[in-house]
């Protein structure tokens, strides 16, 4: 396998042509069907905790599964996957929220989505219910992916903190102290947000 | 764990009722819809079987090198006879002189840039997903097709003909290169063509222009977008701003994402006019 490295020379290069790999060298790896197959519902979620939206979802998972091709040669079968794939999930979902457009563009206070989910009983309420998701959307917004996701995790989703520990990749009482980090952050994009509102801007 | 274990904001008396609205309006992030699930299966497939992305060019373009090292005749061509058969093929390359400036070497006779296309007309067995390879040695097209060595590899029989033909067989597409008809359409033909003019892009990008606009007419083309990122590129090292800008933000509108799109959208961002 060193040959396909990207200093191979042409002599290996011929060496790769001429020769097959051996099959058992290929299948011990396990390959990116699989993956979807068992996370893609992790994939996904993960992708919209760090903060991508839903609409981008399958853009974005796109990319998600050129890196986990590339990468899954380095994976070590020994290790859970979903730390590696958060990993992976957080590093993507971080330069999609970089893009300009991304960040330019404001948070939709009605998802299209929104229409073919379960409809709303009251509609005032459902309106009141809508603009405070939406303010949440902008207060997460604001926070980094990596805390975002694990406030997402706790406080929305109301996992157990063994469960993210184990997502994450870290031990429980490294959860507890980043939950609070998460917290701080969300505290301090929620008070500029009403110092934004307060002042009428958007 | 109970003990210290942080309590959600929603369940806590004394969080802020504010906050513990806002959360509890938020929602659960969705799993993967059946189309999703779909679409990624396909990609899975597609990436197992070639490694043909935008990422993997590197390895594609060594990939052709290899197979026009395997042909080995190419070298003894280059070292020996590249005055024997270049009379050949005088009418193509009077025709098009720009492209062999730099591949002169590695496919010594033909290489005038609308000549890949028409020569690949040969049996063309679907080198993408089932990932023919490199041809043996000393073989004419048509046989070395039928060597497939079970490796994904898609790049290499699309250009070791082209190096290979009019030496061996005595002119295989004996048409003058002009005639683009019955083109060879494989991925394996997209990503050679890709590749060349990913290679030309540095020293000459206009001849890295013009192989794209054969790209172009690829019917079912796999790699547009692949094609558009490097006309951008390309563009830009002509210093064409407004043609570049015009390229770029038509491809971000058809590929919004992606990785392509994004190196697109750095460049227009560092390009953008105050």
């Amino acid at each position: 396998m060193k040959a396909r490295g990207p200093g191979a020379q042409w002599g290996h290069a011929v060496a790769i042509a001429l020769h097959p790999v051996p099959a058992a060298f290929v299948s011990e790896a396990p390959d990116v069907g699989a993956v979807v197959a068992e996370h893609g519902d992790f994939l996904c979620k993960t992708l919209q905790r760090c903060g991508v939206r839903e609409a981008d979802v399958p853009d974005v998972l796109q990319e998600v599964l050129i890196v986990v091709h590339r990468k899954l040669p380095s994976y070590d079968a020994a290790r859970p996957m979903p730390p590696w794939l958060f990993g992976i999930c957080l590093r993507v979902a971080t330069a999609h929220r970089r893009l300009a457009w991304v960040r330019r563009e404001r948070p939709v206070e009605h998802a299209p989505e929104d229409a073919t989910r379960a409809a709303p009983i009251d509609p005032e309420e459902a309106a009141s219910r809508a603009q405070a998701r939406a303010r949440l959307g902008r207060v997460l917004d604001a926070m980094d992916p990596d805390p975002r996701a694990l406030l997402v995790m706790f406080e929305i989703e109301g996992m157990a903190c063994d469960d993210i520990a184990a997502i994450v990749g870290a031990p429980v009482g490294t959860v507890w102290s980043r939950l609070h980090a998460a917290r701080r952050q969300f505290e301090a994009a929620l008070a500029r947000l009403r110092a934004r509102e307060s002042r009428g801007w958007p | 764990m109970a003990v210290s274990a942080p309590r959600r904001w929603r369940e806590d008396d004394r969080a802020p009722p504010e906050v513990r609205d806002l959360l509890a309006a938020g929602r659960a992030p969705r799993g993967m819809s059946p189309a999703e699930r779909a679409r990624a299966a396909r990609q899975a497939a597609r990436l197992a079987a070639a490694p043909a992305g935008w990422f993997a060019w590197s390895a594609a373009s060594k990939a052709v090198a290899a197979s026009l090292a395997t042909v080995g005749l190419v070298a003894a061509a280059r070292v020996l006879a590249p005055r024997a058969t270049a009379p050949r093929t005088v009418p193509p390359s009077a025709e098009t002189p720009r492209t062999p400036r730099r591949h002169a070497p590695p496919s010594p006779a033909p290489a005038p840039s609308p000549a890949p296309l028409p020569r690949m007309e040969a049996p063309g067995v679907p080198a993408a997903p089932s990932g023919v390879s490199a041809a043996p040695p000393v073989i004419r097209v048509e046989e070395a097709r039928t060597h497939a060595v079970p490796r994904a590899r898609p790049a290499p029989p699309a250009v070791p003909p082209a190096g290979s033909a009019p030496v061996l067989a005595p002119a295989p597409g004996t048409a003058p290169a002009p005639a683009p008809t019955p083109r060879d359409e494989s991925l394996a033909a997209e990503a050679a063509l890709l590749a060349r003019a990913q290679r030309l892009l540095e020293g000459d990008p206009e001849a890295s222009l013009e192989l794209l606009d054969a790209h172009a007419g690829f019917t079912h083309p796999r790699l547009a977008e692949e094609r558009e990122l490097l006309a951008v590129l390309a563009l830009q090292r002509l210093g064409r701003g407004e043609a570049m800008r015009a390229r770029g933000e038509a491809m971000l509108s058809r590929w919004p994402s992606g990785a392509a799109a994004q190196r697109v959208r750095r460049l227009l961002g560092a390009t953008a006019p105050p």
